[in-house]
């Protein structure tokens, strides 16, 4: 083929440009460590990475709201916990009072007992946590457990378990609602202590046998509100474990499809960078010589 | 055969071998003038009366592959075409991606996050503000990226009309060239210089439109397009900007006495692409999720109540991506199933949960996936023209290449021709004053 000098020069302008237009991708690839950044670079990477980073962000939600809903069913379980103590107190209370060897007298002390517990669990029936009331249902403004002068222990919450999500598909309640654990204004613990402070004011060996009765039951009660509190703390430890792994597991796909072969890309580069120079030099060794250098 | 008969051979070979030296000295000049094709001297041998008679100048010829150079000027158009689109498509990826994240998408996350914590926390003030800026961080992304589009076809109008506009020249450049080469060539010459200026143009014109350039047998120059003429001769029927409006969107188009004229390659084709096809079906995708998006929050936000007791409101107000805002306060926003408890989340939790259930289009794509699914065909757009127009160029270089194989000056050529052309100069001088001694020893003898 015939050539030209025009030929020469356009060849190796283009050859330069284009070699400097690699080095340039490869230095990026290296320098951002990323092996795309445009749509078009790789398409169907930009699906998974959407995927993955689309699911990598809600499992990030899902871990917070686990550990807000640990934190709560965490707190309900030391209030419950304290409550527990406070029944057995008053079981050892009613047994005493239910005894043969009781006085009137010591009924009349017991009495006075009872009535502070009362006020003992109305408080911690009205536990708040960061300014909610953890017992109302899903009334978290409304303390639940209310009592008028003169009047019984009445529950102004709802039965409402209040929800999260922690997973795609499942959901966590984090509240006990107060009238599953104490009841409300005719039956519950509250009634109970009632009527005990009633029969132990006035003696009444039946009305105490009752309440015994009855504090073993809101015992049951308590610790089946203990129980579903725990299983929904292991149902969110198990969740938060597959969380963690599936996070770990879609960090490395995501980094699969996202991230530069660091090994590789430099060695692109050093590539790129040597054929850059080869067609520099050649460059400059093509320009130089001509016929003219050799005419007289 | 007289000796003044031989001075004339003489005479004519100093004037071809300096015509030669001038047409060396005329292809060093041009070798980088664009479309220059370098020009050879055609010299016959001549005979006068069945004599010799030297040489005489046939004429200045020019070295053209004809074939080579439609060939050139069609693959031309399309790499204009390609180029065009991959122009626009790579501004357009810049509207979807920043540095390989969907930033809609993360806003379209962030904004369901927000739903979680307010549903954690249903009386939290931060919560519900927090829900409320992410709503207008949302709608503001999704309004931004539609101005984007439609500035984009805007621009591109822009364009065309420029385009157009220039295209319009160079007709009337052609048409007027026409008549020169007419008035030059009426003698028999070849006007070489214009001819290599009427390719230029036309190779100019490639780039812009699918034109082809023939000339028929009575040396008449026809340009035209997808069968319509555009130039006959010393004729120029011009392009007429059309303005239109489609979509809402203003649209212009090339046509002639009201037709639209059928642009299927070149830059305009490359343009038109992108204006009619491409952003169209974005902004339909754009207007798909964001209606889906309105439609299916506010449906579960209206059967709530909100810190006000109210409840069938709207969260968001709008109904596409062209007026999708917030107006409402976060007191407004309501996450609550009944009335009798504010403080109850369900409807929060429902609205959240839309990020797993909620449908756009005909597969019921989450909005995410769908979105996701938009930015991956304007990837796979854009990789398509990035790929023709490479490979496109790649055509249009090696055929360059041929043709400057086969047009372009060599000066290696021109210096050997230069040496070749000063010898046989000084040769034809030589035999000038041979023939010059002899005539004087003739004229001695006489006297």
């Amino acid at each position: 083929m015939r050539v030209t000098q025009n030929m020469t020069v356009t060849g190796v302008v283009r050859d330069l440009q284009r070699a400097l237009q690699k080095l340039a991708e490869s230095e990026e690839k290296v320098s951002s460590g990323r092996q795309w950044h445009r749509p078009s670079e790789d398409p169907s990477a930009v699906r998974y990475a959407a995927s993955y980073k689309s699911h990598l962000q809600r499992i990030d939600q899902y871990r917070k709201n686990i550990d807000r809903a640990n934190a709560r069913l965490g707190y309900t379980e030391s209030s419950l916990n304290e409550v527990g103590n406070v029944y057995t107190q008053l079981k050892s209370l009613a047994v005493q009072a239910a005894s043969d060897t009781t006085t009137e007298q010591d009924r009349q002390n017991i009495a006075a007992d009872v009535a502070a517990i009362r006020d003992h669990l109305v408080q911690l029936a009205n536990t708040k946590l960061e300014g909610q009331y953890i017992f109302s249902g899903s009334q978290v403004s409304t303390p639940p457990y209310v009592r008028e002068e003169g009047e019984s222990v009445d529950y102004r919450g709802d039965s409402e378990e209040m929800y999260i999500h922690v997973s795609d598909q499942n959901t966590v309640a984090f509240n006990i609602p107060g009238n599953e654990v104490f009841g409300d204004r005719t039956s519950g613990i509250f009634h109970t202590l009632d009527v005990m402070e009633k029969s132990l004011l006035g003696n009444d060996r039946v009305g105490i046998e009752w309440a015994l009765g009855q504090i073993d039951e809101h015992h049951e009660d308590l610790l089946s509100a203990r129980a579903r509190v725990g299983a929904r703390m292991n149902y969110l430890e198990i969740t938060e474990d597959s969380l963690a792994s599936a996070q770990q597991q879609l960090t490395s796909a995501l980094s699969q499809v996202e991230d530069a072969d660091l090994t590789e890309a430099v060695t692109e580069l050093s590539q790129y960078e040597n054929q850059y120079q080869a067609a520099a030099s050649a460059t400059a060794y093509v320009l130089k010589s001509s016929l003219l250098d050799y005419l007289a | 055969m007289s000796l003044i008969h031989s001075l004339e051979i003489g005479k004519r070979a100093l004037a071809v071998q300096q015509s030669a030296i001038n047409t060396a000295g005329h292809n060093i000049a041009n070798l980088s003038t664009p479309g220059y094709a370098r020009q050879t001297v055609v010299s016959t041998n001549i005979s006068l009366d069945g004599q010799v008679a030297g040489m005489d100048l046939a004429f200045v010829e020019q070295i053209r592959d004809r074939l080579l150079e439609s060939h050139l000027q069609s693959e031309t158009q399309d790499l204009g075409r390609w180029q065009a689109t991959s122009h626009w498509m790579r501004q357009v990826e810049n509207f979807f991606m920043t540095d390989g994240e969907i930033p809609l998408n993360t806003t379209l996350g962030r904004f369901w996050d927000s739903w979680q914590d307010l549903a954690n926390d249903p009386t939290s003030d931060a919560a519900r503000e927090t829900v409320r800026q992410r709503a207008e961080s949302l709608a503001f992304e999704i309004t931004t990226i539609r101005q984007q589009l439609t500035d984009a076809g805007y621009q591109i109008n822009q364009q065309m009309r420029d385009d157009i506009s220039e295209i319009n020249t160079n007709l009337e450049n052609l048409a007027s060239l026409n008549r020169s080469i007419t008035i030059a060539e009426a003698d028999g010459q070849t006007a070489n210089a214009l001819r290599d200026e009427r390719y230029r143009i036309v190779s100019e014109l490639s780039e812009k439109i699918n034109v082809q350039a023939i000339e028929s047998s009575d040396n008449e120059f026809i340009l035209s397009m997808s069968g319509i003429e555009l130039v006959h001769g010393e004729h120029a029927s011009l392009l007429e900007v059309q303005e239109t409006v489609q979509d809402g969107q203003p649209r212009i188009v090339a046509s002639q006495g009201n037709e639209t004229l059928p642009i299927n390659s070149g830059e305009l084709a490359g343009l038109a692409e992108v204006r009619d096809d491409v952003l169209p079906e974005l902004l339909d995708q754009l207007d798909a999720m964001t209606s889906s998006l309105i439609s299916q929050v506010n449906s579960i936000h209206q059967t709530g109540y909100n810190l006000e007791y109210q409840t069938g409101i709207d969260f968001f107000a709008g109904t596409d991506s062209s007026n999708i805002q917030v107006t409402l306060r976060a007191e407004q926003i309501a996450t609550s199933a009944s009335a009798s408890s504010l403080s109850d989340n369900t409807v929060a939790l429902n609205i959240a949960q839309l990020r797993i259930s909620g449908q756009v289009g005909e597969n019921g794509k989450t909005f995410e996936e769908y979105f996701a699914d938009t930015v991956v065909q304007v990837g796979i757009i854009t990789q398509k023209a990035i790929r023709f127009e490479q490979n496109q160029t790649y055509m249009v270089d090696a055929l360059k290449e041929q043709q400057q194989s086969i047009s372009g000056v060599s000066l290696d050529e021109e210096m050997t021709s230069l040496i070749q052309f000063q010898r046989a100069y000084e040769a034809a001088a030589s035999y000038l004053s041979t023939v010059d001694e002899l005539l004087q020893s003739l004229i001695g003898i006489v006297s």
